[in-house]
């Protein structure tokens, strides 16, 4: 189908309705046409009819938003007005709101909520409550040691991290204890492995009761344990590594129903000093004591002093 | 001396002064002030410098807001949270961030659904939320100590059914 010839008028002679018509007659042969014919949209006829220029623009934009939706583009953006395009600009809004909320949740914030798509937001909302959930159970694997149910060493080290920091930070003191239990071999050695899991276990359980909530006991590896205490001098450390020995040295054990056991610990405490490059300085002179306490007798505390 | 620079003690305490009325009021009535208002800038000043006027004041309204309401906030996804805490639960309107660079660039896109200034309001063929620009602008330069401006590029007087703000640091 031939597409007749346009004869514009001047724009300031136009009549409106009569732009209107004639837009919309040219509207309906393009949209019936196999094609367009390139020479029917030269920049003069564009210039003088702007309300012209007005649709075909907005078309465009439709045109190119949606285009641009359908493939998850979404950094394109539209400056035409009108409700289909203001349609898809919300579309393209929502689903920016989405990436970004996405990308805070692969960052760990397990707050984000979607209330603006429709089903979808009640899948995404499913989806972070069992992230979440997720998330707290292997954060609880990584951090919590399976047999005694104490923070284990990778925790240990994370809080030493951040305690460490205040010291460097705000000038407060920090104060670490290493205790290890007292000849824990033989236990393994004459009643079994199971009666060395009964023994960690409740010395874990009789020596973590001793510290503060804003303190953290784990265990340090094999019969070793670690007691770390944020803004504390060395001299309350040593009150509590004292309580701590005293606590375990009432309880009984009861490894079996025939054997019932008694055991002590030896505890080396350190606290932090100006020279201190790191937490590992304040580790090694709790080491250093602990090792004086197992010299000295065992079953004691020892505190670190320059030789 | 300045007879009305803004201090919250000038709004008055509401529970003893509106007993049985409360401290709501219908949007329509804060729309008609703000827009009667907004006329009569416009009819001794002009369009721009009304719109100027408005950016100001928004601006002004955001520090104030920041300081009553938002802080202290101590990382920018606790700014952003706060913020989208509050204007929903003082029924501004329902923010959503669409991107956020806070840091380096400084660019924010972000958008305030159910608007308290333009929600509703019939196709205009221009951007009408000036006040919120400055509102926003605001809020961003308390948080960050920087100068920020905010240009809304979507509204509902343009056809959009949400408010769309570009958030640049200058």
């Amino acid at each position: 189908m031939d597409i007749p010839p346009f004869v514009p008028r001047k724009h300031n002679k136009v009549n409106e309705n009569q732009v209107i018509t004639e837009t919309l007659q040219i509207i309906l042969t393009l949209l019936s046409s196999p094609k367009i014919p390139a020479n029917l949209i030269r920049e003069d006829f564009l210039n003088d009819y702007p309300d012209f220029k007005k649709i075909c623009d907005t078309i465009k934009d439709v045109r190119d938003l949606s285009a641009a939706l359908s493939v998850g583009e979404l950094h394109k953006f539209f400056y035409s007005k009108g409700y289909i395009l203001s349609n898809l600009k919300g579309l393209q809004s929502n689903l920016r709101h989405l990436t970004y909320q996405a990308q805070k949740v692969a960052e760990g914030d397990f707050t984000q909520k979607v209330d603006f798509l429709g089903d979808f937001s009640a899948a995404f909302n499913e989806m972070i409550i069992k992230l979440r959930e997720s998330s707290v159970k292997l954060t609880r694997l990584a951090n919590v040691d399976a047999l005694t149910q104490i923070p284990n060493r990778l925790a240990l080290e994370q809080f030493l991290v951040e305690s460490y920091k205040l010291v460097k930070s705000a000038g407060k003191k920090l104060s670490i204890m290493i205790c290890d239990i007292d000849f824990f071999k033989s236990v393994n050695d004459t009643y079994g492995h199971d009666a060395g899991d009964a023994v960690l276990i409740k010395v874990s359980s009789v020596l973590s009761n001793q510290f503060r909530g804003s303190d953290m006991f784990g265990r340090y590896g094999g019969e070793e344990f670690m007691g770390v205490l944020p803004n504390t001098d060395v001299q309350i450390a040593e009150k509590v590594a004292s309580r701590a020995l005293d606590a375990l040295r009432t309880t009984p054990i009861i490894v079996s129903e025939s054997v019932t056991l008694h055991k002590t610990v030896s505890i080396g405490v350190s606290m932090s000093m100006p020279d201190d490059t790191g937490y590992e300085d304040i580790v090694k002179r709790s080491d250093e004591a602990l090792y004086m306490a197992k010299e000295t007798g065992r079953n004691k505390v020892c505190v670190y002093s320059k030789k | 001396m300045r007879k009305y620079e803004f201090r919250w003690e000038l709004l008055g305490d509401l529970d003893s002064g509106r007993p049985n009325l409360g401290n709501q009021v219908d949007v329509d009535l804060y729309r008609l002030m703000q827009f009667t208002v907004r006329d009569i800038l416009e009819e001794r000043y002009g369009a721009d410098e009304s719109d100027s006027i408005f950016y100001a004041a928004g601006k002004k309204a955001g520090a104030e807001f920041y300081k009553h309401f938002i802080e202290p906030v101590s990382s920018a996804e606790e700014f952003v949270s706060k913020t989208q805490e509050v204007l929903r639960e003082k029924r501004i309107g329902v923010l959503r961030v669409e991107e956020a660079m806070l840091e380096g660039e400084g660019r924010v896109m972000l958008t305030i659904d159910e608007d308290l200034d333009c929600s509703g309001l019939p196709e205009l063929d221009y951007e009408t939320c000036i006040y919120d620009e400055g509102f926003v602008s605001a809020l961003f330069e308390s948080f960050s100590m920087k100068k920020w401006s905010a240009k809304e590029i979507d509204c509902w007087t343009t056809g959009a059914r949400t408010c769309r703000f570009l958030v640049t640091e200058e």
